[in-house]
Protein backbone atom coordinates (compact mmCIF):
# COMPACT_ATOMS: atom_id res chain seq x y z
CA UNK A 1 0.00 0.00 0.00
CA UNK A 2 1.15 3.22 -0.98
CA UNK A 3 2.61 5.57 1.93
CA UNK A 4 2.13 9.68 2.40
CA UNK A 5 5.34 10.73 0.85
CA UNK A 6 6.80 14.10 1.88
CA UNK A 7 8.30 15.86 5.16
CA UNK A 8 7.89 18.62 6.87
CA UNK A 9 11.33 21.27 8.30
CA UNK A 10 8.66 23.78 9.51
CA UNK A 11 6.09 26.16 8.04
CA UNK A 12 6.56 27.13 4.37
CA UNK A 13 9.97 24.73 4.36
CA UNK A 14 10.47 21.91 2.15
CA UNK A 15 13.07 18.96 2.92
CA UNK A 16 15.17 17.47 0.30
CA UNK A 17 12.66 14.76 -0.44
CA UNK A 18 10.59 17.60 -2.63
CA UNK A 19 7.42 15.92 -4.01
CA UNK A 20 6.78 16.96 -7.17
CA UNK A 21 3.17 18.16 -7.91
CA UNK A 22 1.53 18.33 -11.24
CA UNK A 23 0.96 22.17 -11.40
CA UNK A 24 -2.49 22.35 -12.29
CA UNK A 25 -3.15 20.76 -8.78
CA UNK A 26 -0.26 23.21 -6.67
CA UNK A 27 -2.08 26.13 -8.22
CA UNK A 28 -5.25 25.16 -6.56
CA UNK A 29 -3.82 24.44 -3.52
CA UNK A 30 -1.96 27.54 -3.76
CA UNK A 31 -5.29 29.11 -3.61
CA UNK A 32 -6.31 27.37 -1.05
CA UNK A 33 -3.28 28.46 1.07
CA UNK A 34 -3.69 31.93 0.41
CA UNK A 35 -7.27 31.78 1.06
CA UNK A 36 -6.20 31.07 4.14
CA UNK A 37 -3.72 33.85 4.90
CA UNK A 38 -6.46 36.13 3.80
CA UNK A 39 -8.85 34.56 6.22
CA UNK A 40 -6.55 34.74 9.22
CA UNK A 41 -5.81 38.06 8.87
CA UNK A 42 -9.09 39.17 7.97
CA UNK A 43 -8.52 40.23 4.40
CA UNK A 44 -10.85 40.22 0.95
CA UNK A 45 -9.51 39.21 -1.76
CA UNK A 46 -11.01 37.33 -5.00
CA UNK A 47 -9.79 34.26 -6.65
CA UNK A 48 -9.68 35.13 -10.25
CA UNK A 49 -8.43 32.95 -13.68
CA UNK A 50 -7.43 29.64 -13.40
CA UNK A 51 -8.60 27.13 -11.26
CA UNK A 52 -11.04 29.96 -9.62
CA UNK A 53 -12.61 30.07 -13.68
CA UNK A 54 -16.28 29.12 -13.55
CA UNK A 55 -16.74 26.07 -16.24
CA UNK A 56 -18.41 28.24 -18.90
CA UNK A 57 -15.50 30.20 -19.47
CA UNK A 58 -11.93 27.40 -19.16
CA UNK A 59 -11.42 25.48 -22.57
CA UNK A 60 -9.50 22.50 -22.92
CA UNK A 61 -5.87 22.73 -22.24
CA UNK A 62 -6.08 26.00 -20.49
CA UNK A 63 -3.91 26.02 -17.92
CA UNK A 64 -2.42 28.46 -15.10
CA UNK A 65 1.51 28.53 -14.07
CA UNK A 66 -0.16 30.82 -11.14
CA UNK A 67 -2.70 31.53 -8.49
CA UNK A 68 -4.13 34.64 -9.52
CA UNK A 69 -6.38 37.27 -6.80
CA UNK A 70 -7.41 40.54 -6.76
CA UNK A 71 -7.35 42.42 -3.41
CA UNK A 72 -9.13 45.12 -1.90
CA UNK A 73 -6.88 47.98 -2.50
CA UNK A 74 -6.79 49.05 1.04
CA UNK A 75 -5.70 45.20 2.15
CA UNK A 76 -2.59 45.20 0.04
CA UNK A 77 -0.04 46.40 2.23
CA UNK A 78 -1.99 43.61 4.82
CA UNK A 79 -1.31 41.00 2.61
CA UNK A 80 2.29 41.55 1.14
CA UNK A 81 3.36 42.09 4.51
CA UNK A 82 1.92 38.57 5.84
CA UNK A 83 2.70 36.84 2.98
CA UNK A 84 6.52 36.37 4.18
CA UNK A 85 5.51 34.79 7.69
CA UNK A 86 4.04 31.95 5.76
CA UNK A 87 6.98 30.88 3.35
CA UNK A 88 6.37 33.16 0.39
CA UNK A 89 9.21 35.46 -1.04
CA UNK A 90 8.57 38.23 -3.00
CA UNK A 91 9.96 37.35 -7.11
CA UNK A 92 8.76 40.48 -8.95
CA UNK A 93 7.33 43.67 -7.16
CA UNK A 94 3.91 45.47 -8.42
CA UNK A 95 6.51 48.46 -10.40
CA UNK A 96 8.60 45.81 -12.04
CA UNK A 97 5.95 43.63 -13.45
CA UNK A 98 3.88 45.35 -16.44
CA UNK A 99 2.97 48.42 -17.37
CA UNK A 100 0.38 48.57 -15.40
CA UNK A 101 2.07 47.70 -12.28
CA UNK A 102 -0.67 45.93 -11.49
CA UNK A 103 0.42 42.65 -10.02
CA UNK A 104 3.44 41.23 -7.57
CA UNK A 105 4.14 38.05 -7.71
CA UNK A 106 5.72 35.52 -4.85
CA UNK A 107 6.47 32.58 -4.23
CA UNK A 108 6.32 29.63 -1.92
CA UNK A 109 8.12 26.43 -1.61
CA UNK A 110 5.30 24.63 -0.29
CA UNK A 111 2.73 25.97 -2.68
CA UNK A 112 4.32 28.01 -5.74
CA UNK A 113 3.37 30.88 -7.25
CA UNK A 114 0.49 33.44 -6.39
CA UNK A 115 0.33 36.57 -8.70
CA UNK A 116 -1.27 39.55 -5.96
CA UNK A 117 -3.39 42.18 -7.89
CA UNK A 118 -3.83 45.28 -6.80
CA UNK A 119 -5.68 46.32 -9.99
CA UNK A 120 -7.03 44.68 -12.85
CA UNK A 121 -5.33 46.23 -16.09
CA UNK A 122 -8.46 47.63 -18.51
CA UNK A 123 -10.55 48.45 -15.18
CA UNK A 124 -10.19 52.35 -15.18
CA UNK A 125 -12.32 53.28 -12.41
CA UNK A 126 -10.97 53.81 -8.97
CA UNK A 127 -9.22 50.76 -7.65
CA UNK A 128 -11.41 50.82 -4.37
CA UNK A 129 -14.29 51.22 -6.44
CA UNK A 130 -13.68 48.37 -8.53
CA UNK A 131 -12.69 46.20 -6.18
CA UNK A 132 -16.35 46.86 -4.06
CA UNK A 133 -18.40 46.38 -7.64
CA UNK A 134 -17.35 43.19 -8.03
CA UNK A 135 -17.23 42.26 -4.28
CA UNK A 136 -21.02 43.51 -4.27
CA UNK A 137 -21.85 40.71 -6.45
CA UNK A 138 -19.32 37.81 -5.75
CA UNK A 139 -19.78 34.26 -5.54
CA UNK A 140 -17.77 31.37 -3.84
CA UNK A 141 -16.28 28.64 -5.41
CA UNK A 142 -14.90 25.66 -3.16
CA UNK A 143 -10.74 25.70 -4.41
CA UNK A 144 -8.93 22.55 -2.86
CA UNK A 145 -12.32 21.94 -0.57
CA UNK A 146 -11.59 25.63 0.83
CA UNK A 147 -14.12 27.94 0.13
CA UNK A 148 -12.82 31.20 -2.17
CA UNK A 149 -14.66 34.13 -3.05
CA UNK A 150 -14.28 34.85 -6.73
CA UNK A 151 -15.52 37.45 -9.08
CA UNK A 152 -19.82 37.20 -10.18
CA UNK A 153 -19.32 35.01 -13.38
CA UNK A 154 -20.59 38.00 -15.96
CA UNK A 155 -17.48 39.56 -14.23
CA UNK A 156 -15.13 36.99 -14.78
CA UNK A 157 -15.85 36.96 -18.54
CA UNK A 158 -15.20 40.36 -18.32
CA UNK A 159 -11.67 40.03 -16.49
CA UNK A 160 -11.10 37.15 -19.06
CA UNK A 161 -11.71 39.04 -22.01
CA UNK A 162 -9.29 41.60 -20.69
CA UNK A 163 -7.14 39.62 -19.71
CA UNK A 164 -7.23 38.24 -23.45
CA UNK A 165 -6.91 41.70 -24.48
CA UNK A 166 -3.22 41.81 -23.45
CA UNK A 167 -2.28 38.44 -25.41
CA UNK A 168 -0.78 40.09 -28.03
CA UNK A 169 -2.18 38.21 -30.60
CA UNK A 170 -1.81 34.52 -28.69
CA UNK A 171 -3.88 31.88 -29.75
CA UNK A 172 -4.78 31.40 -25.88
CA UNK A 173 -5.84 35.01 -25.73
CA UNK A 174 -8.36 34.62 -28.92
CA UNK A 175 -9.48 31.44 -27.27
CA UNK A 176 -10.32 33.33 -23.91
CA UNK A 177 -11.67 36.27 -25.64
CA UNK A 178 -13.80 33.60 -27.89
CA UNK A 179 -15.46 31.86 -24.92
CA UNK A 180 -16.22 35.02 -22.66
CA UNK A 181 -17.28 37.20 -24.91
CA UNK A 182 -17.78 36.50 -28.90
CA UNK A 183 -19.23 33.22 -28.86
CA UNK A 184 -21.87 33.96 -25.68
CA UNK A 185 -25.41 35.06 -26.56
CA UNK A 186 -25.99 39.06 -27.79
CA UNK A 187 -27.40 39.95 -24.72
CA UNK A 188 -24.75 38.42 -22.61
CA UNK A 189 -22.45 40.70 -24.90
CA UNK A 190 -24.71 43.59 -23.76
CA UNK A 191 -24.45 43.48 -20.44
CA UNK A 192 -20.82 42.93 -20.56
CA UNK A 193 -20.13 45.91 -22.45
CA UNK A 194 -22.26 47.44 -19.94
CA UNK A 195 -20.32 45.85 -16.85
CA UNK A 196 -16.97 46.94 -19.18
CA UNK A 197 -18.59 50.63 -19.15
CA UNK A 198 -19.34 51.17 -15.75
CA UNK A 199 -15.35 49.42 -14.14
CA UNK A 200 -14.45 52.25 -17.39
CA UNK A 201 -12.94 49.54 -19.15
CA UNK A 202 -14.49 50.20 -22.37
CA UNK A 203 -11.04 50.92 -24.48
CA UNK A 204 -9.77 47.70 -23.33
CA UNK A 205 -13.00 46.22 -24.38
CA UNK A 206 -12.34 47.04 -27.52
CA UNK A 207 -8.92 46.25 -27.70
CA UNK A 208 -9.77 42.56 -27.09
CA UNK A 209 -12.61 42.66 -29.67
CA UNK A 210 -10.81 44.52 -32.33
CA UNK A 211 -12.71 47.76 -31.85
CA UNK A 212 -10.24 50.18 -31.19
CA UNK A 213 -10.48 52.33 -35.02
CA UNK A 214 -13.62 53.79 -32.54
CA UNK A 215 -11.04 54.96 -29.59
CA UNK A 216 -8.07 56.50 -31.73
CA UNK A 217 -7.95 59.76 -29.78
CA UNK A 218 -7.68 58.07 -26.38
CA UNK A 219 -4.47 58.61 -25.04
CA UNK A 220 -3.89 54.95 -24.04
CA UNK A 221 -5.29 53.87 -27.37
CA UNK A 222 -1.96 52.88 -29.09
CA UNK A 223 -0.59 51.00 -25.56
CA UNK A 224 -3.79 48.65 -26.19
CA UNK A 225 -2.89 48.04 -29.32
CA UNK A 226 0.36 46.88 -29.01
CA UNK A 227 -0.88 44.51 -25.62
CA UNK A 228 -3.73 43.37 -28.18
CA UNK A 229 -1.40 42.74 -31.56
CA UNK A 230 2.14 42.90 -30.51
CA UNK A 231 5.29 45.01 -31.45
CA UNK A 232 8.46 46.18 -31.11
CA UNK A 233 10.35 47.67 -27.51
CA UNK A 234 10.42 51.25 -29.16
CA UNK A 235 6.64 50.59 -30.53
CA UNK A 236 5.78 49.90 -26.76
CA UNK A 237 7.81 52.93 -25.34
CA UNK A 238 6.38 55.40 -27.23
CA UNK A 239 2.64 53.77 -26.56
CA UNK A 240 3.77 53.88 -22.62
CA UNK A 241 4.96 57.47 -23.28
CA UNK A 242 1.46 58.66 -24.69
CA UNK A 243 -0.60 56.78 -22.35
CA UNK A 244 1.04 58.45 -19.15
CA UNK A 245 -1.18 61.21 -17.99
CA UNK A 246 0.99 63.61 -16.28
CA UNK A 247 4.71 64.48 -16.91
CA UNK A 248 5.73 62.65 -13.87
CA UNK A 249 4.40 59.42 -15.11
CA UNK A 250 6.08 60.45 -18.08
CA UNK A 251 9.45 60.50 -16.35
CA UNK A 252 8.77 57.19 -14.76
CA UNK A 253 7.79 55.40 -18.34
CA UNK A 254 11.01 56.82 -19.59
CA UNK A 255 13.47 56.12 -16.28
CA UNK A 256 11.55 51.55 -16.77
CA UNK A 257 12.32 51.75 -20.50
CA UNK A 258 16.31 52.69 -19.52
CA UNK A 259 16.46 50.87 -16.46
CA UNK A 260 17.01 47.01 -16.47
CA UNK A 261 14.52 45.05 -14.04
CA UNK A 262 17.09 43.66 -11.74
CA UNK A 263 14.16 40.62 -10.64
CA UNK A 264 13.52 39.71 -13.76
CA UNK A 265 17.45 39.37 -14.80
CA UNK A 266 17.87 37.32 -12.01
CA UNK A 267 15.27 34.76 -12.58
CA UNK A 268 16.84 34.65 -16.04
CA UNK A 269 20.68 34.13 -14.36
CA UNK A 270 19.60 32.48 -11.35
CA UNK A 271 21.32 34.31 -9.01
CA UNK A 272 21.56 37.61 -7.78
CA UNK A 273 22.98 39.48 -11.12
CA UNK A 274 26.78 41.60 -10.06
CA UNK A 275 27.47 45.20 -11.23
CA UNK A 276 29.17 44.04 -14.21
CA UNK A 277 25.99 41.96 -15.24
CA UNK A 278 23.86 44.66 -14.65
CA UNK A 279 25.54 47.12 -16.67
CA UNK A 280 25.97 44.56 -19.56
CA UNK A 281 22.11 43.92 -19.75
CA UNK A 282 21.42 47.75 -19.95
CA UNK A 283 23.63 47.43 -22.64
CA UNK A 284 21.90 44.87 -24.88
CA UNK A 285 18.68 46.60 -23.89
CA UNK A 286 20.21 49.86 -25.93
CA UNK A 287 21.46 48.08 -28.32
CA UNK A 288 17.33 46.13 -29.05
CA UNK A 289 15.93 49.20 -28.78
CA UNK A 290 18.19 50.72 -31.43
CA UNK A 291 17.69 48.12 -33.70
CA UNK A 292 13.67 48.50 -33.66
CA UNK A 293 13.85 52.47 -33.83
CA UNK A 294 16.08 51.70 -37.38
CA UNK A 295 15.05 48.71 -38.94
CA UNK A 296 16.97 47.37 -41.55
CA UNK A 297 20.38 48.76 -40.43
CA UNK A 298 23.14 46.33 -39.65
CA UNK A 299 23.65 45.47 -35.59
CA UNK B 1 -11.96 2.72 14.14
CA UNK B 2 -13.62 5.85 15.86
CA UNK B 3 -14.62 8.12 13.34
CA UNK B 4 -12.50 10.92 11.99
CA UNK B 5 -13.00 14.21 9.47
CA UNK B 6 -10.82 16.30 7.55
CA UNK B 7 -9.37 18.64 9.39
CA UNK B 8 -10.57 22.74 9.09
CA UNK B 9 -7.29 23.84 8.18
CA UNK B 10 -6.69 20.96 5.21
CA UNK B 11 -6.92 21.53 1.19
CA UNK B 12 -6.66 18.74 -0.47
CA UNK B 13 -7.43 18.10 -4.56
CA UNK B 14 -7.51 15.25 -6.43
CA UNK B 15 -5.81 14.82 -9.96
CA UNK B 16 -7.37 13.54 -13.00
CA UNK B 17 -5.63 10.75 -13.96
CA UNK B 18 -5.77 6.97 -14.24
CA UNK B 19 -4.21 6.28 -11.07
CA UNK B 20 -6.07 7.56 -7.94
CA UNK B 21 -3.71 10.86 -6.63
CA UNK B 22 -4.59 13.27 -3.66
CA UNK B 23 -2.38 16.25 -3.02
CA UNK B 24 -3.11 17.06 0.42
CA UNK B 25 -1.52 19.89 2.90
CA UNK B 26 -2.07 22.03 5.86
CA UNK B 27 -2.76 26.00 4.76
CA UNK B 28 -1.12 27.61 5.07
CA UNK B 29 1.60 26.47 6.89
CA UNK B 30 1.77 22.87 6.46
CA UNK B 31 3.59 21.52 3.40
CA UNK B 32 1.42 19.77 0.30
CA UNK B 33 2.30 15.60 0.24
CA UNK B 34 0.82 13.79 -2.82
CA UNK B 35 -1.03 10.34 -2.06
CA UNK B 36 -1.15 8.03 -4.87
CA UNK B 37 -2.76 4.60 -4.82
CA UNK B 38 -4.76 2.56 -2.51
CA UNK B 39 -3.95 5.63 0.14
CA UNK B 40 -4.99 8.48 -2.50
CA UNK B 41 -8.24 5.86 -2.36
CA UNK B 42 -8.43 5.72 1.07
CA UNK B 43 -8.48 9.86 1.22
CA UNK B 44 -11.47 10.16 -0.55
CA UNK B 45 -13.28 7.45 1.12
CA UNK B 46 -12.73 9.28 4.43
CA UNK B 47 -13.11 12.34 3.50
CA UNK B 48 -16.74 11.29 1.68
CA UNK B 49 -17.70 9.29 5.01
CA UNK B 50 -15.52 9.72 7.92
CA UNK B 51 -15.92 6.35 8.86
CA UNK B 52 -12.64 4.03 8.74
CA UNK B 53 -14.96 0.89 9.10
CA UNK B 54 -16.33 1.70 6.12
CA UNK B 55 -13.77 2.86 4.27
CA UNK B 56 -12.69 -0.71 4.66
CA UNK B 57 -15.73 -2.56 4.08
CA UNK B 58 -15.46 -1.01 0.46
CA UNK B 59 -11.93 -1.57 0.13
CA UNK B 60 -12.60 -5.56 0.67
CA UNK B 61 -15.45 -5.42 -1.99
CA UNK B 62 -12.78 -3.94 -4.21
CA UNK B 63 -9.86 -5.39 -3.73
CA UNK B 64 -11.22 -9.14 -4.20
CA UNK B 65 -8.85 -11.66 -2.62
CA UNK B 66 -7.07 -9.65 -0.01
CA UNK B 67 -8.31 -10.53 3.45
CA UNK B 68 -10.48 -7.81 5.31
CA UNK B 69 -8.09 -7.84 8.48
CA UNK B 70 -5.13 -7.41 6.74
CA UNK B 71 -7.43 -3.74 4.89
CA UNK B 72 -8.44 -3.24 8.45
CA UNK B 73 -4.41 -3.06 10.04
CA UNK B 74 -3.62 -0.77 6.91
CA UNK B 75 -6.21 1.51 6.94
CA UNK B 76 -5.67 1.67 10.88
CA UNK B 77 -1.89 2.87 10.54
CA UNK B 78 -2.62 4.74 7.16
CA UNK B 79 -5.38 6.75 9.51
CA UNK B 80 -3.30 6.67 12.58
CA UNK B 81 -0.62 8.50 10.75
CA UNK B 82 -2.67 10.96 8.93
CA UNK B 83 -4.10 11.78 12.83
CA UNK B 84 -0.55 12.60 13.75
CA UNK B 85 0.22 14.70 10.89
CA UNK B 86 -3.32 16.99 11.69
CA UNK B 87 -4.71 15.85 8.48
CA UNK B 88 -7.58 14.38 10.02
CA UNK B 89 -9.04 14.63 13.59
CA UNK B 90 -11.34 12.25 15.27
CA UNK B 91 -15.02 13.74 15.20
CA UNK B 92 -16.26 13.75 18.09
Amino acid sequence: MAVVEGAEEGPGQVSGSTVDLDLQLRVELTHAAVQAIADLHGLDLLHVKGPALDDSLTHPGRASSDADVLVRPEHVAGLVAALPAHGFRLVTGFSSGSAFEHAANHHSRAWGYVDVHRTFPGVTVAASTAFESLWAVRGCVDLAHRPCPVPHVLDQALLLTLHGARGEGSERGRLDIERAFTSTPVEHQESLRERAAELGATLALAAALDELDQHRDDPAHDLWLYYSRGGTRAQEWRARLKAAPTLRAKARVLGRGVGVNREYLAMELGHEPSRREMAAEFVDRYRTALRSLRPGRRS
Amino acid sequence: MSAVRVGHDVAWVQGASDEPLVAVGRVPDGVPLLLHGSSAQIWVLLAETGDPGEVVDALHEAYDGVARDDIAAAVADFVADLLGRGLVVRDA
